[in-house]
């Protein structure tokens, strides 16, 4: 009847073969416990001298490394003209590799900053044939605001359809007058987006029922903090862009920039056009302007 | 290609017990017989990292015979010298007879 070796020793050999031998020896030769356990941590012992010796090699891994280190040193003192072209071009490199990456992430990869952001979509128009000219102020996958109005009105597919014009900058008045950007947007804009006011409220689908008739706008949070200092009182109060008395109606929340990758300080009503961007945009069916969401 | 000229102690030691066992060189007797001759204790830790080291250079090749019961069922893994183990072990022994030529091991 063979005995049976210490369970937990036999643990410690991993090689199949070299087990088999320890416990053919332990029962042929009446070996001991004791003895079996010695055996066992000889293995685990050489095993770790094994990996010890690994260890060192990768010490003299970093030893090398530090050689290196002191070599580039010595070498960028000797020619310090070369060393500033290479330091330069590494630098422009890495510039411009996390310029194109946070691009990229604005573009792509971020969610929009508005609740349930996947069911916000972009819409795109194609124009079949050559004969198409349009004066386009973008491209010609914007759309002109009577396309909107059409969209908007035979939309049978989302929710709701809002369009925006991103690229609004304005002047704003005070005693140093200061350039803004800001989006030019449809009353329904804020609903559409699923986005709720920190503060005040938004524009309503029915405020914009007439061109110039709802001279209001809502700010950022960003501008709100930067350029009015916070203002607890900021709802109510009147502010001047491009020589348009506008009364802020509302504050973004903080997270919520618009949907462009540049953050917009201010939302206008589009339907304030006519007197703000002093144009008729609105009436020109031939003018590509507006993004739809 | 070997990696040293010459071989090390335990190294000539294990050889030459594989070579004495012939086809039954495996861990029990190659241990058990490097023991009575030598007359000293050899560890299996050690026995087998140098089996292990004789492989890496190619002086050794290794084979899994059956599974026996009194292994537990494990099988035995036979180990045979190869002809550049011979010929380490012979430079070796050269290098040594060469060294000793002229000198009285009892006198030194």
């Amino acid at each position: 009847m063979p005995r049976k070796p210490p369970r937990l020793a036999c643990f410690l050999v991993r090689d199949e073969s070299v087990l088999g031998d320890l416990i053919e020896e332990y029962n042929t030769c009446g070996r001991s416990d004791a003895w079996f356990w010695r055996q066992a941590w000889s293995l685990v012992w050489f095993a770790g001298h094994t990996e010890k010796t690994e260890r060192k090699r990768r010490v003299n891994l970093l030893s090398d490394l530090w050689i290196d280190l002191r070599y580039a040193v010595r070498t960028v003192e000797k020619s310090p003209g070369f060393a500033a072209v290479v330091i330069l071009a590494i630098a422009l490199g890495i510039g411009v590799n996390t310029a194109i990456f946070t691009l990229l992430n604005s573009l792509a990869l971020r969610p929009l900053p508005v609740p349930d952001s996947r069911r916000v979509v972009g819409i795109y128009q194609t124009f079949q044939g050559n004969n198409v000219s349009r004066n386009i102020n973008g491209e010609a996958s914007l759309f002109s605001y009577p396309e909107y109005e059409r969209y908007r009105d035979q939309n049978r597919v989302f929710s709701g359809l809002a369009a925006y014009y991103p690229f609004f900058g304005a002047t704003l008045a005070g005693e140093t007058p200061r350039d803004m950007r800001g989006e030019l947007a449809t009353c329904n804009y804020f609903a559409v987006m699923g986005v709720q006011p920190a503060m005040g409220q938004a524009f309503n689908a029915s405020d914009c029922n007439a061109p110039g008739l709802f001279p209001v706008v809502v700010l950022s949070d960003g501008a709100w903090r930067n350029v009015f200092a916070g203002d607890p009182s900021m709802v109510g109060k009147t502010i001047t862009l491009n020589r348009v008395p506008l009364t802020v109606i509302g504050i973004a929340p903080p997270r919520f920039h618009g949907a462009q990758p540049a953050a917009a300080d201010f939302w206008v009503p589009l339907t304030m056009d006519p007197l703000i961007h002093a144009g008729d945009s609105l009436k020109q069916d031939n003018l590509s302007w507006l993004v739809l969401v | 290609m070997p990696a040293r000229a010459y071989l090390g102690e335990l190294e000539q030691i294990v050889l030459l017990a594989l070579i004495r066992l012939g086809d039954n060189a495996y861990g029990v007797p190659i241990r058990q017989d490097i023991e009575k001759r030598t007359k000293r204790s050899l560890s299996i830790g050690a026995l087998y990292r140098t089996l292990e080291r004789l492989e890496d250079k190619g002086f050794v090749t290794s084979r899994t015979g059956d599974p026996t019961p009194e292994r537990g069922g494990r099988a035995k893994r036979f180990f045979r010298a190869e002809p550049a183990g011979l010929q380490a072990l012979r430079r070796t022994r050269d290098a040594l007879d060469v060294m000793w030529e002229g000198l009285d091991p009892k006198r030194i």
